[in-house]
């Protein structure tokens, strides 16, 4: 539009520009100065009245054609799963000069199939509308009959409804064709009322997939075991004064979880009466972490609620995280209420009697929690109370002994060994060939195995690689300790590519090989030269293929079994000790520099710190050494089983750091030498400065430290070396806190201030730990010089000086002092010193720090304003915490989104705080508060959906990709131009979209589902619009 | 500002501004001993678009023998005008005052669209107009405006948020200054 600029005007206070628009100059022309307007018409060949009348009918004529067409074309579609446009034919047949492709291109999903013949379908808009001009089901046959499609599972779901008008047995459709019959009746639906609704075909899909592990382990091959069965049954229908919880041991690939597997599909046979409802905590596999109650109950709610999809959604507040909000036991029952009272509504729903929780590999709770000794387990016991239908079973790998849940004493089961018959059952079920299963070998194989289903299946491979004679040669005079090792080891040998034989069997040293171990450390020491990225990665999946058991379930890792590896690996040190110790060293070195290069919270630094500590037990390192590898933490990760056999001295050590005795683990020499005092120093030192804050240590430890402390500070007032002097003097503060000597503290800790606000931040590190250790001392008996203390704290926050303009330092502070001191005196801090933020790790301290002090809008302001709009990089964003902790007020969450309206790089902030919001609990406020932000820039819908955010709709793109298995390829597609970079700057979008996939687990809330929807209203058609269309179709939560 | 980068100007845009460019001229009439400055847009070889204030029409007030510029070049004494008695052939085009309300500018004076008749073409015609008979539906978009501030010799663009249309009213936040004021040339993204 052209216009002329005329001037400005005040209009109530507000001063704005204005003029007129050449059109209506022009409008008022044709009237008043006829000869005038024609001049500028032909000269401008402007178009007279009727020329324009003359195009709009002919328009208008064209459109109405085309609109024919494209609805023949959309009806012939609508009855067609999927279409090769170039086949399409219309219905009713029309001939007109576009193609189908061209009509058709607004209004499908695309795809190529693997033969490169186009794939499409329609959209569900589109073709519920062109079914609905069908009208009946006699035209849409007639509509169906038009074209010739390639059979498929989708297609035959169509053909089966139009022909038959319903699928009543569609509960018995296997698991994938069950995905695209949900999108059938999403799509037939409203023209054929006996399909189910597709909230029920989800319903009996999660439950499907929640059952599908089970079936691989308890399915073909499970033989036997009635008593174990039995007992599990009748434990399951106990009265209310028998045991709450069964246990169930044996040792490794004894067969419990295969029993356990069986069980839980007995009884969730779709003829199971009555049906049972079924939480399964595996804490081998899934992230599970045993001290985190919160979590466990997360999962059990998680699983509850799949299992019975019509659930209303639960009215409860964001349930925080951290083990530490759970130490209450006010909190606990809090807790355990909720979960209950969804799995009351979960059995209610599907009429079941009783819920049974069960757990995999207990000995990880046990360990965790060092519950092991006629222990209760707290969280299972809240949990019983509020829920007495709860029945639990427990699997292990040795006895649970004495545990107890509601007070009562659980019974406990040994899985023995099989029978000789159940063996050769077994392992005929293995063999898949009876003749083969009565040959010498296999006699010989159940001698060996002595009853163990995982040797029988270890053996079996043996038998079908080297043949029944070969195989009955080598099954000969076993020492029976090692079979199982000896075969596995067996069967690795007829691998046949040498090079990856070779690196399988040195491989079992590792517990995982990713394909950067296997490049730096497996394959020099197994003296096989990988020179390129691709031999690295052809090697990598050639090993995947081949390692016979392995566990291969995160992309990139191959992870052993351990009842195969350890005895496996026994042999193998037999043969090359060397190698194996050089294997272990390496190991222990590489993983070591790989948890230095991450943050220290990241579950990753915490899984390669553990697995360092592993090499370096196998080593048995000394005590000293393997205490540089300890932290609390990594027992968690750590994850050992009794087959793993580690020498005497490690696990002695490793024993006594899980019973928390710190005393028998220092140095045990009754008189130790200078030079290891010397040591302890020096790492004591280092620690402190770390902020590693010391909770217990020896009598005589402290002392000595203490006597080093003095000497060192008086030596450093002597020399007048100030950093020295503070570092000295929060030494001997912080000794005299561990002796509770608090004024002596004060005095040290207010000299070390002062000198520190005078020489810098040189030591401030120190500082702050030792202000974490005033700040978490208990608040109610705190000295006052204490509280005093504390604030000569806050005086140096206070403090002018430039020096203290601190980078890390500052968060160290902060961090340290989060607990108690008084926001106000951070956020004067912060006002002074700025926030020297230099890297992602400081921002995730100040979003931690930002999250724990209670988020005061004026200090999100401020934090806001320091970070200024950073990019996003590895997917970690800091904002993640931010936002969290942001939301948690209303007024909170409308500071920042103020804060992000300031700025103009929008677009990336709110993606930003999407990618935070998106793997955290979606919060209501943040919700509104984003769509008032986002209805602001309304043409950068592009750069806020990148697919990190897509991701949030986990459930809804797992169901979409098992439905269109062109998924990711589109989003490839789709990509690019959402990041507004090219194509080739894109990390593989669709693997990064899958893995993204796995990561978040949350589902949408419905506040969220509620703000997409209002989202999709105002977002122009797109692709991505139709995939979050679809998704939240899938979804289903229906709302408006 | 609102183009940010990572935002795009479409082809289209740039080529009705280019458009727009051609057509904006300077029109500077001297007498009464000073110059007066206006901007139009060439809107046919000797036709200017641009307005005028009724009740104190600065352009019916010249008084032969004013002297008119166009783009800085000197139209003979008695050039400009072709229609008798007037000394500048100026056609005011009243709009509708149902349909605008066209506010009386900041000083309250009437203002009216003006046409000025040159006597010779312009020496390059401009390109034509993207002149379309749409009203400003569009509530929001860029509006790049061009003019000659205090008197410039070359056109300038600044560009601003469209705010609001009222019929043919359009307000705007793009920078102007003295003498874009006068009647400069603008276009939005939309229409």
């Amino acid at each position: 539009m052209i216009g002329i600029h005329v001037g400005w005007r005040d209009e109530e206070g507000q001063r704005y520009n204005w003029g007129i628009s050449v059109a209506a100059i022009f409008d008022t022309l044709k009237t008043s100065h006829p000869t005038l307007w024609e001049e500028i018409r032909s000269y401008h060949n402007l178009q007279t009245e009727a020329d324009v009348d003359k195009e709009r009918l002919l328009r208008e004529k064209e459109r109405a054609a085309e609109e024919h067409a494209r609805r023949a074309y959309e009806q012939a579609a609508s009855v067609l799963f999927w279409f090769d446009p170039t086949a399409l034919q219309p219905y009713p047949p029309i001939s007109y000069k576009r193609t189908a492709r061209s009509l058709l291109l607004d209004e499908v999903i695309t795809s190529i199939d693997p033969s490169g013949v186009p794939k499409w379908a329609l959209k569900t808009e589109t073709r519920r509308k062109a079914l609905e001009n069908l009208g009946s089901l006699e035209q849409m046959k007639n509509a169906r009959a038009a074209t010739h499609v390639e059979p498929s599972e989708g297609q035959t779901l169509i053909d089966t409804l139009l022909s038959t008008g319903d699928l009543p047995n569609w509960r018995d459709l296997p698991t994938r064709t069950l995905s695209e019959f949900r999108s059938v009746c999403d799509w037939f639906l409203p023209f054929i009322p006996s399909l189910p609704k597709p909230t029920e075909v989800d319903a009996l899909l999660a439950l499907r997939r929640l059952l599908e592990p089970f079936d691989a382990l308890g399915g073909k091959h499970f033989r036997n075991r009635r008593v174990e069965l039995e007992a599990l049954k009748s434990h399951l229908t106990s009265g209310p004064d028998d045991p709450v919880a069964l246990t169930i041991d044996g040792a490794g690939g004894s067969g419990k979880s295969a029993l356990l597997a069986r069980f839980i599909l007995n009884q969730t046979a779709p003829n199971a009466a009555p049906p049972i409802l079924l939480a399964y905590l595996d804490y081998d596999r899934a992230l599970l972490d045993a001290r985190k109650p919160a979590g466990l109950y997360a999962e059990i709610k998680r699983q509850v609620e799949l299992q019975a999809t019509d659930l209303p959604p639960a009215v409860e507040a964001a349930a925080p995280e951290s083990p530490a909000s759970l130490s209450s036991e006010l909190e606990m029952r809090r807790h355990a209420k909720t979960v209950a009272a969804r799995i009351h509504a979960a059995m209610k729903s599907i009429g079941a009697g009783v819920f049974l929780l069960a757990f995999d590999s207990f000995e990880e709770v046990q360990f965790a929690t060092s519950e092991n000794s006629g222990a209760s387990v707290a969280w299972l016991d809240a949990l019983f109370a509020e829920c007495p239908e709860m029945r639990v079973v427990i699997l292990g790998r040795v006895p649970i002994a004495n545990l107890t849940v509601g007070g009562k004493k659980a019974l406990a089961l040994t899985v023995g060994p099989l029978d000789p018959a159940a063996s050769r059952e077994v392992l005929e079920s293995f063999l898949g060939d009876a003749a083969l299963s009565k040959s010498a070998a296999a006699t010989a194989l159940v001698t060996a195995a002595g009853g163990n289903p995982l040797t029988l299946r270890v053996g079996a491979e043996l038998i079908k690689r080297l043949g029944e004679e070969k195989a009955g040669e080598a099954l000969r005079d076993l020492p029976s300790a090692l079979v199982r090792g000896v075969l596995y080891d067996r069967v690795l040998e007829r691998i046949h590519d040498a090079r990856v034989r070779t690196l399988a069997r040195f491989g079992l040293v590792l517990r995982r090989i990713t394909p950067e171990i296997l490049r730096t450390v497996l394959a020099p020491i197994a003296e096989v030269d990988l020179p390129t990225p691709q031999s690295v990665d052809d090697t990598f999946a050639a090993l995947r293929r081949e390692v016979f058991l392995a566990v291969s379930d995160v992309p990139g890792v191959l992870a052993h079994r351990p009842e195969l590896r350890t005895l496996t690996v026994r042999l193998i040190e037999h043969d090359a000790p060397e190698k194996v110790r050089r294997l272990d060293a390496e190991a222990m070195e590489y993983y070591q520099k790989r948890a230095a290069a991450l943050p220290p919270d990241d579950d990753a630094a915490i899984q390669a710190r553990a697995e360092a500590l592993y090499h370096a037990l196998r080593l048995d390192l000394p005590a000293a050494q393997l205490e540089n590898l300890w932290a609390p933490i990594v027992l968690r990760a750590l994850d050992l089983t009794p087959d793993d056999q580690l020498p005497e001295g490690a696990l002695r050590w490793l024993k006594s750091k899980v019973q928390g005795n710190v005393e028998r683990v220092g140095p045990t020499h009754s008189n130790p030498a200078a030079e290891e005092r010397n040591a302890l120093w020096g790492k004591f030192a280092d620690l402190f400065g770390r902020s590693v804050v010391f909770t217990s240590l020896p009598v005589e430890v402290r002392a000595e430290l203490r006597e080093q402390a003095e000497r060192a500070r008086e030596t450093a007032t002597r020399h007048g070396n100030a950093p020295e002097l503070v570092r000295a003097s929060l030494l001997v503060a912080h000794a005299a806190e561990l002796e509770q000597r608090w004024p002596e503290a004060e005095v040290y800790t207010r000299l070390a201030a002062n000198v520190e606000a005078a020489i810098g931040p040189v030591f401030a590190a120190a500082l702050g730990a030792h202000a974490e250790k005033i700040a978490q001392s208990p608040n109610d008996n705190l000295p006052v010089n204490q509280v005093e203390n504390r604030h000569s704290v806050s005086r140096v926050l206070e403090m002018e000086d430039p020096a203290l303009r601190l980078d890390v330092t500052l968060g160290r502070y902060a961090h340290a002092m989060w607990h108690r001191v008084h926001p106000a005196v951070l956020s004067k801090g912060i006002e002074r010193l700025g926030l020297g933020i230099t890297g992602d790790a400081e921002l995730d301290k100040w979003a931690e720090l930002l999250s724990a002090s209670g988020a005061e809008p004026d200090m999100v302001e401020k934090f806001g304003r320091g970070f200024g709009i950073r990019p996003i990089r590895d997917g970690r964003s800091p904002w993640r915490n931010i936002v969290r902790s942001a939301v948690s007020r209303e007024d909170g969450a409308m500071t920042f989104a103020r804060l992000v309206q300031k700025e103009p790089r929008i677009g990336d902030a709110v993606a930003q705080m999407w990618i935070g919001a998106g793997r955290s609990v979606f919060h209501p406020h943040l919700a509104d508060a984003l769509s008032r932000t986002i209805a602001r820039c309304d043409d950068k819908f592009y750069s806020i959906f990148t697919f990190h955010q897509l991701a949030v709709l986990r459930p809804a793109f797992e169901q979409l990709t098992s439905t269109y298995p062109d998924l990711p390829n589109d989003l490839t597609k789709l990509l690019p131009p959402m990041f507004g970079k090219s194509k080739s700057q894109m990390p593989s979008p669709g693997t990064q979209l899958l893995s993204d996939l796995r990561e978040v687990s949350m589902r949408p809330a419905p506040m969220f589902s509620r703000w997409l929807h209002a989202l999709l209203e105002r977002m122009p058609p797109s692709p991505a619009k139709d995939i979050l269309t679809k998704a939240l179709q899938i979804v289903g939560s229906g709302e408006p | 500002m609102i183009i940010q980068p990572g935002e795009y100007l479409s082809a289209a845009t740039i080529l009705a501004l280019a458009n727009a460019l051609q057509s904006a001229v300077l029109i500077t009439f001297i007498g009464h001993g000073g110059a007066t400055h206006r901007s139009g847009i060439v809107v046919a070889p000797t036709l200017v678009l641009t307005y005028h204030s009724k009740d104190d029409p600065p352009l019916r007030d010249l008084q032969q023998p004013a002297r008119c510029q166009v783009n800085g070049s000197h139209l003979p004494k008695g050039d400009l005008w072709v229609e008798g008695a007037t000394a500048v052939a100026i056609v005011e085009v009243d709009l509708p005052p149902e349909e605008t309300g066209m506010p009386p500018n900041a000083r309250g004076q009437n203002l009216a669209g003006a046409f000025l008749r040159l006597s010779h073409p312009m020496p390059a015609p401009p390109p034509g107009l993207n002149v379309t008979t749409g009203r400003g539906t569009s509530q929001s978009g860029w509006v790049f405006l061009l003019s000659y501030p205090m008197g410039r010799s070359e056109p300038v663009v600044s560009i601003g948020d469209l705010l609001g249309a009222v019929g043919p009213i359009l307000k705007h936040d793009a920078n102007s200054g003295l003498g874009s004021g006068a009647v400069p040339y603008w276009t939005t993204m939309e229409g």
